[in-house]
């Protein structure tokens, strides 16, 4: 107990609690337009928190982020529609097929460097969404596959709100998890330095591999859920420009750090709705705002912030007496 | 701890780096690798460390052929390295370096035994006070010496260092000389390639000396230093006449 209210002392445990209690409370004030645009919100956080587990933390700068999640949505998707699968058995094989995928993409890129990386899931990513184009009789194409809703008797979006902000939770707590054991600590001596961390004992392919599929299951749990939710998937949802959306989500939140992430994706999303009247001069503010992070708050504008805010750093940690544990998640 | 290495051969391209290398080392030996630039003393430390294959021969490290295993499994086997140029993960702490190759070892003992060992290491190093620092803002010399604490995390049998005065001021010089003979006269075995000729004379108690990919020398410093094909083909012609 003592342990639970010592840590609630600190400022950034004090803030993931308020953060946590708004996020339960939020649908007592807001409308269901906006409760849509917290959805989405949430969907694209866990597109970008574990999107910046994968690059921020493993080194991996994958384009293919987005085109996993769009297994999970259509590998579940079909599988309900073809073979009568119950609906929360469709995500879980959804979740399966990223994972699957993410294992192959991720052992087939083990040894590319990031260009080579980056080339490859965008070429990836394309081959999929033209196949999916394609294969129409299977997919339906541009005319998007049709999904079950994930509440059929409710006339309210409160549920589905629900079980977005509940799996992005979830999936923060299970990344947070990753980040502060063993994994973690491996995953940042990989992104520092291949050669050294194998040198030091690190099993370097089986961390790397590792990382691909459990960030490549995450984006798919989010796209399966997240395609019940809006109840139609098309291939237009893994366009680069959605995958460069998530991208900019996270560097501008802080690359190394998921919180940081996922609230830059809900800011942002929640951003692009408010500024809807300017149209695409939207996205020119967008990207103007992305350009001076890459150029003055490399380390991602809220995290710059953040730590500021909570003075976070290895410093803070020697004020704690802990021995070198990395603060909030990596910073 | 026994090494014994059997015609190693490695080619890069068409350049043979080492031409059938072999020798053994036995017990706590502390053997000092030189050879001019290129003769392939950090493709043999390379090699012995995992990065690089061998083409062909073999590896026995205390009875196990340990030839053209993965970095990871030959620093399992007992074999610990620090490199020419200090790769140290920058923008972790220091302690963090340290618990890298711990838990890479034995998972199991768990974050705490392997943090207790890291204040052991860091105490041992006079680093402690340091152990909350990013390793991005030690020094050039203090990084090499994490390195090697990084080494000492997992006791292993065999040290390779290669180039550990390379860079560093004459007075951590001196401290880390002083450190290998500690480590020495507790039991550690050493390979240590380095260009700093004083120190390497005074240290080891035996001297390979490479050149082309072959070894050309193998004695106690003395013998060594008055080797001719030493001194034509590594000390140069000012030694000669010296």
């Amino acid at each position: 107990m003592s342990k639970i209210t010592n840590a609630l002392r600190q400022p950034i445990a004090l803030a993931a609690l308020g953060g946590l209690v708004l996020i339960l409370i939020l649908p007592l004030f807001v409308q269901s337009y906006w409760l849509h645009v917290l959805i989405t919100a949430y969907f694209y956080a866990i597109l970008a928190s574990s999107w910046a587990l994968l690059a921020g933390y493993g080194g991996q700068f994958s384009f293919a982020h987005m085109a996993f999640m769009a297994i999970g949505a259509y590998v579940g998707g079909l599988v309900a529609i073809h073979l009568n699968v119950p609906l929360i058995a469709s995500i879980l094989i959804g979740t399966l097929a990223a994972g699957l995928a993410g294992l192959i993409i991720g052992a087939l890129t083990l040894r590319f460097k990031a260009t080579y990386l980056a080339l490859f899931t965008i070429a990836f990513s394309e081959i999929l969404r033209i196949t999916i184009r394609a294969e129409a009789q299977i997919t339906r194409g541009d005319r998007g596959l049709k999904l079950t809703p994930l509440f059929p008797d409710s006339i309210s979006r409160v549920p589905d709100y629900y079980v977005l902000a509940g799996l992005l939770i979830l999936c923060l707590a299970f990344m947070y998890w990753l980040i502060q054991s063993r994994v973690g600590l491996f995953l940042r001596a990989i992104r520092e330095d291949e050669v050294a961390a194998a040198a030091r004992g690190v099993d370097v392919v089986r961390y790397k591999v590792l990382v691909f599929v459990l960030t490549s299951m995450i984006a798919g749990i989010a796209g399966a859920v997240f395609a019940n939710y809006v109840t139609i998937i098309t291939p237009n949802i893994m366009v680069l420009p959605q995958m460069g959306l998530v991208i900019a989500m996270a560097i501008i939140g802080g690359v190394e750090s998921l919180i940081a992430a996922a609230i830059g994706a809900i800011l942002i999303q929640i951003s692009l709705e408010l500024l809807r009247e300017f149209g695409a001069w939207r996205m020119v503010i967008f990207g103007a705002l992305l350009i001076v992070t890459l150029r003055f708050a490399s380390s991602g504008l809220l995290t710059t912030i953040f730590n500021r805010i909570f003075k976070l750093g290895p410093k803070a940690e020697l004020r704690k007496g802990t021995d070198g544990g990395a603060t909030d998640d990596g910073t | 701890m026994e090494l014994k290495i059997q015609d190693l051969e490695k080619r890069f391209g068409g350049i043979k780096a080492l031409k059938g290398i072999s020798l053994s080392l036995l017990g706590n030996e502390l053997v000092g690798l030189i050879g001019p630039n290129g003769s392939g003393k950090t493709t043999l430390v390379n090699i012995i460390g995992g990065i690089y294959k061998p083409d062909s021969g073999q590896i026995y490290f205390n009875g196990r052929d340990i030839a053209g295993l993965k970095p990871n499994k030959v620093a399992t086997e007992g074999i610990g390295r620090t490199f020419q140029v200090t790769r140290a993960f920058r923008r972790m702490t220091v302690m963090e370096n340290l618990l890298v190759p711990g838990m890479a070892h034995d998972p199991q003992l768990g974050r705490e035994t392997w943090q207790k060992r890291g204040r052991e290491v860091l105490d041992f190093l006079t680093m402690d006070h340091l152990r909350n620092d990013y390793a991005r803002s030690l020094s050039g010399g203090q990084q090499k010496l994490l390195e090697l604490g990084q080494v000492l995390m997992t006791d292993p049998g065999l040290i390779l260092l290669d180039e550990p005065f390379a860079g560093v001021h004459p007075k951590l010089m001196e401290t880390i000389f002083d450190y290998i003979t500690t480590l020495h006269s507790e039991g550690k075995a050493f390979i240590i390639v380095s260009h700093d000729m004083d120190s390497i004379f005074t240290l080891s108690e035996r001297l390979i000396v490479l050149s082309y990919g072959e070894i050309i020398a193998d004695g106690d410093p003395e013998t060594v230093k008055r080797d001719e094909i030493v001194i034509e083909a590594y000390l140069g012609e000012e030694d000669a006449s010296a």
